[in-house]
């Protein structure tokens, strides 16, 4: 328990560490700046006038800027953290880190994008939404994805989360 | 299993839409807390969600001495407002966005159903523990934020260091709790599987 215990925090600290020097280096603008062209393409099929400028989204009714909390990175950092204590072989754990970062993206770009509809139709409730709902929502998600992970993996094994 | 989800989903949505009501009590009364233990030379007022520190140097005389040791053009770059004839202590506002200190809870509410009734050996006394342990957290971030203003203010030089690193970082302190909380969970579920 102590190694897994472990493993989990240096996973942590590391990817946390990375995280903050890439954010001082200015490295994650163009990651940013992909975040924000995806979700005003999306916004563009969804028929909504929008365009990307940098990490700016501008629409006629307002701007939204994207900054690394809008991405999936800080959930990413907690999911591979989890999937990096498990037994499995390290292509697996590769593998599945690959597949949550994918997931996580995807489930991110709605978060955006829903938000932009939030900010554009109930902007009384963007606050909440923005900085409450979809923020805890992203945390319980990337549990959530960590559990179907290990389910799948122990599905021929004793499965603590499924009744005797 | 399925049940505990839905129990955790139907708490998830209850406690995430409503925490415009409650969240903010629990956010101001640990920023409340941070500021009553740290030091006099702090103080605090909420402004909607966000909390305006004021943050006095604790010796001026020797905020004086480190800005006299800065260049004119550091000094013109942080944008200090002094002047040679200038000795009056210089003040530090900072606002930071409290609301998200509410999030961990949300988390540890949802899971709480998993907690009961899955056949996780997890003990509702040690998981009430461990949210005591991440209330805890969330304080000492706080207070941890609180003390790094401090010695900017009281050495104007870090100023651009503290802008430049640890400003950006401080939505990051609001996850810290969340990701102990999951951590404190994978351990769990690796004990019971590996038992």
């Amino acid at each position: 328990m102590a190694r897994i215990a472990s493993t989990y925090i240096l996973a942590l600290a590391i990817l946390g560490s990375l995280y903050m020097l890439f954010l001082s280096q200015g490295i994650l603008n163009s990651y940013l700046n992909f975040n924000a062209y995806g979700t005003s393409t999306i916004l563009n099929f969804l028929g909504q006038p929008a365009k990307a400028t940098a990490n700016i989204i501008n629409t006629p009714g307002m701007d939204l800027k994207i900054i690394p909390e809008c991405t999936p990175l800080l959930p990413a950092i907690i999911l591979i953290a989890s999937m990096a204590v498990g037994r499995q072989h390290l292509k697996e754990k590769l593998y599945g880190m690959f597949v949550g970062f994918i997931a996580l993206s995807v489930i991110n770009f709605v978060r955006t994008v829903s938000l932009y509809f939030v900010a554009a139709h109930q902007p009384q409730w963007f606050d909440n939404a923005h900085l409450i709902l979809w923020q805890s929502l992203m945390v319980v998600l990337t549990i959530g994805l960590w559990f179907l992970w290990e389910k799948s993996y122990f599905q021929s094994r004793y499965i603590p989360w499924s009744n005797p | 299993m399925v049940k505990p989800v839905i129990y955790s989903l139907i708490l998830f949505l209850v406690f995430s839409v409503t925490s415009q009501l409650w969240g903010p009590y629990y956010s101001k009364s640990v920023a409340n807390i941070a500021i009553a233990i740290g030091s006099d030379n702090v103080s605090g007022e909420f402004n909607g969600d966000l909390l305006e520190l004021t943050i006095k140097p604790e010796d001026p005389a020797k905020q004086w001495s480190k800005i006299q040791q800065m260049s004119v053009e550091k000094i013109a770059e942080i944008g200090l407002p002094v002047s040679q004839d200038s000795r009056k202590a210089i003040n530090y506002n900072s606002e930071i966005e409290i609301r998200p200190v509410s999030i961990w809870l949300i988390l540890y509410i949802t899971l709480i159903p998993v907690v009961l009734k899955s056949n996780l050996s997890i003990p509702f006394r040690e998981y009430v523990a461990f949210g005591v342990i991440c209330m805890t957290l969330n304080l000492v971030l706080i207070l941890s934020i609180i003390a790094s203003l401090e010695i900017v203010v009281s050495n104007p030089a870090y100023l651009t260091t503290w802008d430049q690193v640890a400003n950006p970082l401080t939505p990051l302190l609001n996850l810290l709790p969340c990701a102990l909380l999951i951590g404190y969970f994978v351990v769990k579920v690796k004990a019971t599987v590996n038992n």
